[in-house]
């Protein structure tokens, strides 16, 4: 699904990335693990476009996809979430995932087209969305009003709804109480069974290990180690770049 | 009775103006400090074009159509670049623009401006009553109003607010974001250039002094009066600014204190509410600080190692 072959980044003197390579498999959940400063959202922000890598490339499906813009990239079928939360604020609830969704009729002709049967189409499959979280009852506010724990949820949600084939989660146990938490987990659980591929930063070890088909560990820009949940677990140096020495 | 009527009449022309500005700043939010260029532009094409003899209506067409010519050629080079880098660019398109109305003066007789213009004629009647040019102003205010509403109100509208909230996450939602703001500006300047068209066929002469940054103020001012992105609030702080001045007429002040007055109850005005009322006046008030947002909306991610 996606292949990260020796891609470096460097800001200014500072090495952010150091020659890593991994590959995420097809319809796994992969976690990518490391203490702060790793290069872990950096890493996010190549695969998404936001960045350009220094050099290495990013293979997504078989085709290099270094040189694509954001947006091209969103409709090959990367969709994410963000560490510092990207909700749109003054846009409603609902408004927020039916972008996600990426049905509606949005170009310039479409302003001069009846568009409210199609519409209120997109806004029962939003709802029925913002259910699986509890939000459905706050559709209508702006997400701006939302509290943190509901603000991240919309976010997930709203790359959930995404029509996409990879979603990159970007620390999605954070700031979660611990029944959301359960909530997410079979959300994750439930699209890797529909296919997508998943590839989530986390910090929540335990959760997220017990989550993961497999388990990338960075350290200091480079990575650290590999494998399965049980495996990275056991490796020594993971536990010393986690506690120091 | 005819000074309501003007004050009528100018408010429809603002009511246009204001909203064409409310589609590029208030709903997409790009800071076009150059808008009253696009006004300018449509003012003099349509002009210049009437007094050769041409057909008023389609003068007023090429008035809409060279000012919108104009966003997309500005829209180019500029909507890649940033919040205050792009009020900067704009800024200076607007100064090239009047600059070239002050000293194209073949063309545009310079400071002398042009005298003349002909009232609008449609079916071989001539507007040339204030009532008869207020009627026709309104339909078209409301026609044209109605259109923007049509880019709000759709889907299509959806993004560009998408856009104003957070380009970035917009883009990753898979919208080709560049694009958007390109066709947005080019609107803005098709109606604003329309705007245009109508102050100077009803004001029968235009000349530079019209199109300078003050009145890029009072536009800005209606719509951040109106709350940003708010239809009705824009319609409404149009007509509140036009109106709002007047009074200064009944003091029996002489005209080189009322002018310079004036100026300084619009920027006055712009200070308050930018600090106390950051929402709008008219608008729905928002719950989220506008300073939060833009301090989180800015580089974010960019910066995480």
């Amino acid at each position: 699904m996606l292949k990260i072959n020796n891609v470096s980044k460097s800001f200014g003197g500072v090495r952010a990335i150091d020659n890593v390579s991994f590959h995420v498999q097809d319809g796994s959940i992969t976690a990518l693990i490391g203490p702060n400063g790793a290069g872990k959202t950096t890493m996010f922000n190549i695969i998404a476009g936001l960045l350009e890598p220094g050099q290495g490339e990013i293979i997504f499906e078989g085709r290099n996809i270094n040189r694509l813009p954001v947006y091209k990239r969103a409709r090959l079928g990367i969709s994410r979430t963000f560490q510092v939360l990207r909700h749109l604020p003054e846009l409603s609830a609902e408004d927020n995932i039916i972008l996600g969704m990426r049905k509606s009729h949005e170009s310039f002709w479409d302003c001069f087209l009846p568009q409210k049967s199609r519409e209120n189409k997109l806004r029962k499959e939003a709802d029925k969305i913002l259910r699986q979280v509890d939000l459905a009852d706050k559709k209508h506010l702006d997400a701006c009003e939302l509290s943190y724990g509901q603000k991240k949820l919309l976010e997930i949600m709203r790359a959930f709804a995404q029509p996409a084939k990879l979603i990159l989660l970007d620390e999605p146990a954070s700031g979660v109480n611990p029944t959301m938490l359960k909530k997410i987990s079979a959300l994750i659980k439930e699209k890797q069974k529909a296919g997508y591929t998943l590839l989530i930063i986390e910090h929540n070890i335990p959760w997220v290990m017990g989550l993961a088909d497999s388990v990338v560990v960075f350290n200091e820009g480079k990575k650290l180690t590999e494998g399965s949940p049980k495996e990275v677990q056991k490796d020594p140096r993971v536990m010393r770049a986690y506690l120091g020495k | 009775m005819d000074y309501l009527i003007h004050l009528a009449i100018l408010i429809c022309i603002y009511a246009i103006l204001a909203q064409s500005l409310n589609l590029v700043f208030g709903f997409t939010g790009l800071f076009d400090l150059g808008h009253i260029a696009f006004y300018g532009i449509g003012a003099y094409t349509s002009s210049l074009l009437t007094l050769t003899g041409v057909n008023f209506w389609l003068a007023f067409l090429a008035g809409g159509i060279l000012a919108a010519v104009f966003g997309f050629l500005l829209g180019i080079p500029t909507l890649k670049l940033k919040g205050h880098f792009l009020a900067i660019a704009t800024f200076g398109f607007g100064e090239i623009i009047r600059a070239v109305m002050l000293n194209w003066t073949k063309l545009t007789r310079g400071p002398l401006g042009l005298p003349g213009i002909p009232r609008p004629l449609l079916f071989g009647f001539k507007f040339s009553t204030s009532l008869s040019f207020l009627i026709l102003i309104f339909a078209i205010a409301v026609i044209l109003n109605f259109i923007i509403y049509q880019f709000m109100a759709k889907p299509f509208g959806r993004v560009l607010k998408a856009i104003r909230e957070d380009e970035i996450a917009a883009q990753t939602l898979g919208r080709n974001t560049v694009q958007y703001k390109l066709i947005a500006l080019t609107m803005g300047a098709f109606f604003a250039g329309l705007a245009g068209v109508f102050y100077a066929h009803y004001i029968n002469f235009i000349d530079p002094s019209t199109f300078v940054l003050h009145e890029v103020v009072l536009i800005f001012l209606m719509v951040i009066m109106g709350g940003s992105g708010n239809f009705w609030g824009t319609i409404m702080g149009a007509a509140l600014l036009v109106l709002l001045p007047e009074p200064l007429r009944f003091m029996q002040l002489p005209s080189s204190i009322v002018a310079p007055m004036r100026q300084i109850i619009y920027a006055l005005l712009l200070i308050i509410i930018v600090i106390r009322y950051p929402n709008g006046l008219i608008g729905p008030r928002l719950k989220s600080s506008r300073k939060t947002r833009l301090a989180t909306a800015e580089e974010l991610a960019l910066i995480e190692p």
